[in-house]
């Protein structure tokens, strides 16, 4: 009798947690660089994934297999690395990672990425996130003497728009990674695990000034979620109502004396 | 109860800032040197969460729980434009001028209107004395601000005009950090950093222009698409809070 119960419980659970995903998405919508959360794979891959591993086992005799077909477990948070459109602000120290990018920052954790682009100048005149977090360039942090650099699209910062002989002030430290998986830590930054890959193509602009990335969250896909959840768990609560409903007439007709 | 509805609400929360804020920048686009606000967006998330289909003894993970938002105010310079009147004073670029704050205390303004006050100083907007202190001669017949904040005054006889001050201007690392008091005037805090003093016209300060008034730096374009876009996510964000509210009602009618 429990297995049934225990099951609606999992499967409400699970709509719950469809449903937290659809509002964090949905709340962050208009931030900034933010990272959208997905669903994980269907069971049916985790299934599959199971099986094979058994199968593998059964042949070699040892050894698990290779990490790299591996799918997530369940139980984690996901977050999709894919990009969102530009904004274009026109502000100067608003900037857009491009092609896969990453700004590299310093975190309260330590070293934390970002495609939150909204910079500022501290009261140190240090380049921050909007959050206060210096921003690092190839030298390290990066003082800036008024608000107002050019950046080529190189991630050079310069006084101003630069002619052949000036030299760069500083410049931005981008990174890429190769299938990078993602774990959200506060003030908009990312811990990324995963291959960070060789420089971009030569020549391929990395970083667009006077522009800001969207969330990558897209409205009418969570609206899609939302309604597959409620349905969903309408479709349970209904099957865990009639299964009540099926116990207690069952205890009341059998454990009738007359 | 459930996550879902604090999550969707503190997007809501979010939206209602952002509307606020635009319908603010409107309502002051024709306030002289009216510096718009624009609101910043930050996921929310904490370290130790749990995931709901995890169960009680899952090891806590990195979770979301929604957005904070906060207004900044962006300093760009508004456009001039001739005021008609001489008294009238504007910065036409980066920077603001020190004036003293009837409680001794260093405020910082982007212009105004000038007068001379009883003790024949030279005061901004309501009554602040302009620092360093710009004494006018008694019987002067008018002023002149030059662009690089030589004061002159003409007195009536003389043909020359009487030097009788220079203006400063100062600028902050961080301007966005400073505390914004009614009336146009600014506060130092930490987090602008210290005033950073300058001669107008040099170092990328501006330079002063008398008879001009600066306009709001708000774009009318960019608020109206703002609104639009707040108004569509502040819907979506509710309706996700109903939906977390439905599923509760279901939950609790597992029981009848």
């Amino acid at each position: 009798m429990n297995e049934i119960l225990a099951l609606s419980l999992q499967a409400l659970q699970r709509d719950v947690a469809q449903l937290e995903r659809v509002a964090r998405n949905l709340a962050n919508v208009l931030t900034p660089g933010y990272k959208r959360e997905v669903d994980g794979p269907p069971f049916a891959d985790h299934l599959a994934q199971a099986w094979l591993a058994q199968t593998r086992r059964a042949q070699d005799g040892a050894g698990a297999s290779p990490a790299a077909a591996r799918i997530p477990e369940p139980g984690q948070v996901l977050h999709d690395p894919g990009p969102g459109t530009l904004r274009i602000t026109g502000q100067p120290l608003d900037l857009a990672a491009l092609d896969g990018g990453w700004f590299e920052v310093q975190g309260p954790q330590g070293t934390a990425y970002t495609r939150q682009g909204s910079f500022r100048l501290d009261a140190q005149s240090r380049l921050v996130t909007a959050q206060g977090h210096p921003v690092m360039g190839e030298g390290g942090e990066i003082r800036l003497p008024h608000a107002h650099p050019f950046i080529d699209a190189r991630g050079r910062v310069f006084d101003g728009p630069p002619d052949a002989h000036t030299a760069p002030l500083a410049q931005l430290k981008l990174v890429r990674f190769e299938r990078p998986r993602l774990q959200a830590q506060a003030d908009g930054l990312y811990a990324i695990a995963g291959e960070p890959v060789a420089e971009a193509a030569q020549g391929a602009p990395v970083v667009r000034q006077g522009a800001l990335e969207n969330a990558n969250v897209d409205t009418l896909e969570e609206m899609t979620r939302l309604m597959r959840a409620m349905r969903h768990a309408e479709a349970v609560q209904r099957a865990t109502l009639g299964y009540d409903e099926l116990v207690g007439s069952a205890i009341r007709r059998l454990a009738d004396p007359s | 109860m459930f996550d879902p509805l604090s999550i969707a609400a503190t997007g809501m929360t979010a939206q209602k800032l952002n509307v606020d804020t635009i319908a603010n920048n409107l309502a002051n686009v024709n306030t002289p040197a009216f510096k718009r606000g624009a609101v910043q967006f930050t996921a929310l998330v904490v370290p130790d969460g749990r995931l709901p289909e995890a169960g009680p003894l899952a090891a806590p993970v990195s979770v979301g729980i929604g957005v904070r938002a906060g207004v900044t105010r962006q300093f760009e310079p508004g456009a001039l434009h001739a005021s008609g009147s001489a008294l009238d004073l504007a910065l036409s670029g980066e920077g603001f001028l020190e004036v003293t704050l009837p409680d001794g205390s260093r405020g910082y303004v982007r212009g105004g209107p000038l007068q001379v006050n009883a003790e024949g100083q030279l005061v901004l907007l309501d009554g602040l004395p302009l620092k360093p202190a710009i004494q006018v001669p008694e019987g002067a017949q008018s002023f002149e601000v030059s662009a690089s904040g030589r004061v002159q005054a003409r007195l009536p006889g003389q043909a020359a005009p009487l030097e009788i001050g220079q203006l400063e201007l100062v600028r902050f690392a961080n301007p966005q950090g400073l505390q914004a008091r009614d009336g146009g005037v600014y506060r130092a805090t930490e987090a602008s950093g210290e005033p950073i003093a300058g001669r107008p016209g040099e170092d990328g300060l501006a330079t002063l222009a008398q008879g001009f008034l600066e306009g709001s730096n708000v774009k009318l374009l960019d608020e109206l698409v703002g609104l639009l876009v707040a108004q569509r996510a502040y819907e979506a964000n509710a309706r996700a809070v109903q939906a977390a509210d439905e599923l509760e009602s279901l939950v609790n009618g597992l029981r009848r």
